[in-house]
């Protein structure tokens, strides 16, 4: 048995051994790639796809085919892994040693150092952040994070059924199958997942660069821009897929945008593979379609390229998409599960109950629980989250409206306002669903940097635009949350001194359950069902966990049942122990929904095991009755 | 008490007020209800006569004022709602499961309340018998485990108790002259009170100041234990022990800082650190909340 201190990873050198696995990741999908883009059907038709991409998509590949074998685990992953990283390290070597022996890299700009520092200084500081493991954060230990682990553990992805979420698409989830199959334990395998989340933000902003032929002096804006916006910062830094559907819209948009803008007529697919792949990493990334497909519209009215590019574009978008919907077809019924337009045919066991808990409307935040805000004001905090972004695209463009291809430019700009109101209206109120509607961000500073590149001062201005905006956030007048110097200052010094130093943040959240949740693990049996009425984490669970309001068979409990009627459902879903906040079994006032909670430590049918911190696990035992 | 039906005076008459009570708990009758003043320590007489089936209510006219209501069902759940019943209270009040008390069950044998508190380090209690003078037969109380850190709460009528308390290995604790009423009202059942302690089951170490250490996990046998002095000297290490629940052991030690690791049966760790002061006898209690956080992987599930 090994034991893992909470705060092993608050050292330098912590840091940097997950850096360098992250990194050993990055180099297997650059390896991967670059030997496929070496095909020439690769290099005729998608000459802007950044070679990472079909790195990634060999990588699926691979831990696809690794399950049919049910070998997906934490040993022959690995071994595939640093084949493809060795094979990137010396593509890479190679490349740069071509690249510097015809250019040297040269400071015309010694002013740029400032702002360099400074994107570095926010580049470290967030992967510092990431490095922190997100203890209580909801989605990745209820789903994210919990089914790469379980496909390592089981050498298999399968249909994990006691999370509605298995039915999303799942890009990401698979992706992050990379860096899990390196970790050392669930502690360490979080902290990668959050890393190599991070690490897509500066991917994209690195390849979005590339493509759009910025050269290395605009990188301080991009980064100050892109990684200094705390929104993006603080949903791209945990184990969830927000990333990675960051990295693919931006580059789809970036692909689009540069043949917009440099009236690229040659044939290009390599948007559309990325945003196939957007699309199967979050289901909010087809909001960012909209966008796209104004985009692609526009280059198909004036390139009016032949409908082969224009069928072969709209196969590769939908190729992914529809192999991940035939999957949620096999197992549920329907194929955007849990987002079923066709009820009737979703399978019965899929079907949610219609409970009308208190719970599900305090989840939903333009109820009455939570105030309601302004048309400006929701309008204020929505932009306000986007940092220089907005500054930058508005700037870009009204500095260059006088210049050629103002139609290109004014398309884009339309396309991204679409974007910005359909968030608005769907994920309203806006500082909750912001977060939904970050998408365009990095985008949108991209494209207002290249906006700035013809002008004269354009280096300068948009430099000290995203400097000026990032301090003036940096302050209490911030629209959004934000993560200070001070804070990152003691960050910095709380990994060198290995003793966490940060005012107002404790080292580690909290999970309450945690300590019932090892409990469980060393002293139940391995083939347990638990059931939960309330706490929905089982990231560090070694049982099939359910929880009652969120897994349909589970939630008819909360329908209009008599007590045999609940001990029958209970039976089916094999339940073998359930576990309830002491005292309170169902939060905001539901308790009255379930008959059993009236049997709760009255002995024989709810067996009370043990009670660790505010938390009770019973043995369910029908047969006592 | 206050709350007699009023026949007086017509102020008295104008500050009545009529409330219905509605079984809201499905499939369960609710067998007594009681209704009295917050400032009272005196609960009352049951103001329902016969059984009030699920779904069914009683009128009742009730002087204004804050008082609390609690209710009995038939399977011994009891229904609270405390000091939140004033003048302009709602006609209709509707007993369901929103007011049942979890985390502080009542037990229905009298007018005053008793809160018994666990205050035993890993163990529940599983069985409470209160004998008096007073009463014709013992009242046992065995269809609650009362968790470490919570309280059960029971009703007695005014007299002298004994208690005896049996928990969840079987081990019994005492205490007599409990008052009831009393204006302390809790009662903490402490591992003071164990009647019979069982002797150490074995003596290690070769330290001046004996050091207790006690399994109190209480589903567990400890099956190894460490005890490394922080200043790097020789440990002590106990490799093949099976120490019950319950049962302790004697660790000698010289005055100093001590890293304290057990294993336990299911092989899940626990880890405490303690200080041994010169001459002063320290005891320790291995429960679940010293287990060390394991992070590690399972084993693989399902092997194909």
């Amino acid at each position: 048995m090994g034991s893992t201190a909470l705060t092993d990873w608050l050292s330098i050198s912590s840091f940097s051994w997950s850096l360098m696995r992250i990194a050993i990741v990055w180099f297997a999908f650059y390896g991967a790639g670059s030997l496929i883009m070496r095909i020439g059907v690769m290099k005729k038709y998608f000459r802007l796809l950044p070679s990472v991409i079909p790195g990634m998509l060999i990588y699926m590949g691979i831990t696809a085919l690794l399950s049919l074998f049910h070998i997906l685990t934490r040993t022959v992953l690995p071994v595939f892994i640093i084949s493809g990283a060795l094979t990137g390290l010396v593509i890479l070597y190679l490349r740069l040693k071509k690249l510097f022996s015809r250019s040297s890299l040269k400071i015309r700009h010694p002013l740029i150092i400032l702002p360099l520092m400074l994107a570095a200084y926010l580049l470290v500081t967030n992967l510092m952040i990431a490095g922190r493991p997100e203890m209580n954060f909801n989605d990745t230990h209820v789903t994210y994070l919990v089914q790469p682990d379980r496909w390592l553990n089981d050498g298999q992805i399968n249909f994990l059924d006691e999370t509605v979420f298995s039915a999303f698409p799942m890009t990401s989830e698979m992706l992050l199958l990379l860096p899990s199959s390196l970790a050392e334990d669930r502690i360490d395998q979080l902290i990668l997942g959050q890393l190599f989340e991070l690490s897509m933000t500066a991917a994209l902003i690195l390849f979005s660069m590339v493509i759009l032929g910025l050269g290395w002096k605009w990188s301080p804006a991009a980064l100050i821009s892109i990684s200094g916006c705390s929104t993006v910062l603080l949903w791209s830094h945990f184990a969830k897929p927000d990333a990675t559907a960051l990295f693919f819209v931006t580059l789809a948009l970036i692909i689009l945008i540069k043949q917009i803008l440099e009236r690229d007529e040659k044939f290009d697919l390599s948007a559309f593979v990325v945003m196939g792949l957007a699309l199967t990493s979050k289901l909010t990334a087809y909001f960012a379609l909209v966008p796209f497909l104004v985009m692609w519209g526009y280059i198909i009215l004036r390139g009016k390229p032949g409908k082969y590019h224009v069928l072969s574009g709209a196969v590769l978008l939908s190729i992914l998409p529809l192999i991940f919907a035939v999957r949620t077809f096999i197992h549920t019924g329907t194929f955007f599960y849990p987002h079923a337009s066709l009820k009737s045919m979703l399978k019965p066991e899929w079907l949610m109950p219609q409970v009308d808990l208190t719970f599900f409307t305090f989840n939903n935040r333009s109820s009455e629980f939570f105030p309601s805000i302004g048309f400006f004001q929701n309008i204020m905090h929505y932009f306000g989250t986007w940092n220089s972004s907005i500054f930058l695209l508005l700037g870009g463009f009204f500095l260059t409206i006088r210049n050629k291809y103002l139609t290109g430019r004014t398309i884009v700009i339309t396309a991204f306002a679409i974007y910005s109101v359909i968030s608005l209206i769907i994920f309203y109120p806006a500082w909750w669903g912001a977060k939904y509607g970050i998408l365009l961000i990095p985008s949108a500073a991209l494209f207002g940097l290249y906006m700035f590149r013809p002008l004269k001062y354009g280096l300068l201005s948009a430099t000290l635009l995203t400097v000026l905006v990032y301090f003036i956030y940096d302050t209490s007048i911030s629209p959004t949350e934000h993560y200070g110097l001070r804070f990152r200052n003691e960050l910095i010094e709380s990994y060198i001194s290995q003793e966490w130093s940060v005012y107002g943040a404790a080292v580690l959240e909290e999970q309450p359950e945690l300590g019932i949740t090892l409990w469980m693990n060393s002293h139940l049996p391995d083939d347990s069902t638990v059931l939960s009425f309330y706490l929905p984490k089982r990231y560090f669970s070694n049982h099939r966990w359910i929880n009652a309001m969120q897994y349909p068979p589970a939630a008819h409990l909360y329908l209009d049942n008599c007590l045999a009627d609940e001990i029958e459902i209970l039976e089916k879903l094999d339940i073998n122990y359930i576990v309830i906040i002491e005292g309170n079994p169902a939060p905001f006032d539901d308790e009255n929904r379930v008959e059993l909670f009236s049997r709760i430590g009255r002995g024989d049918l709810l067996e009370p095991l043990a009670s660790i911190d505010g938390h009770t696990i019973y043995r369910f035992c029908p047969s006592n009755l | 008490m206050i709350f007699l039906l009023l026949s007086g005076s017509a102020a008295d008459v104008t500050d009545i007020h009529n409330l219905t009570l509605v079984n809201n708990v499905k499939e369960v009758e609710i067998i007594s209800l009681y209704i009295w003043g917050s400032d009272q320590s005196d609960k009352g007489n049951s103001w329902i006569t016969a059984a009030l089936q699920s779904d069914s209510s009683v009128s009742l006219s009730l002087p204004s004022g804050k008082c609390n209501i609690l209710a009995f069902d038939e399977l011994g759940n009891s229904y609270g709602i405390a000091g939140n019943y004033q003048k302009n209270a709602p006609d209709t009040i509707e007993i369901d499961l929103e007011h049942i008390t979890f985390g502080r069950p009542n037990v229905d044998n009298g007018h005053y309340l008793l809160n018994l508190a666990n205050s035993l380090n890993g163990f529940a209690l599983d069985t409470l018998i209160l004998s008096s003078a007073r009463l014709y037969e013992n009242i046992v109380i065995d269809d609650f485990r009362v968790f470490p850190g919570s309280s059960i709460t029971i009703w007695l009528d005014k007299g002298i108790y004994s208690l005896s308390a049996i928990d969840q290995i079987g081990r019994t604790y005492s205490a007599d002259s409990i008052t009831v009423p009393d204006d302390r009202r809790v009662v903490s059942i402490v591992s003071g009170m164990i009647i019979d302690p069982a002797p150490p089951v074995g003596i290690t170490g070769d330290g001046s100041v004996p050091f207790f250490i006690e399994n109190c996990l209480p589903s567990a046998s400890i099956t190894g234990l460490s005890i490394l002095p922080r200043n790097g000297a020789d440990g002590i290490y106990l490799d093949s022990i099976s120490l019950q629940p319950g049962a302790h052991i004697v660790v000698n030690l010289n005055p100093g800082s001590y890293s304290i690791l057990a294993a336990d049966e299911f092989n899940a760790e626990y880890f405490v650190s303690i200080e041994q002061q010169d001459a002063e006898m320290l005891r320790l209690a291995i429960v679940n909340d010293y287990l060390q956080h394991d992070f590690s992987f399972p084993p693989r599930r399902r092997e194909q």
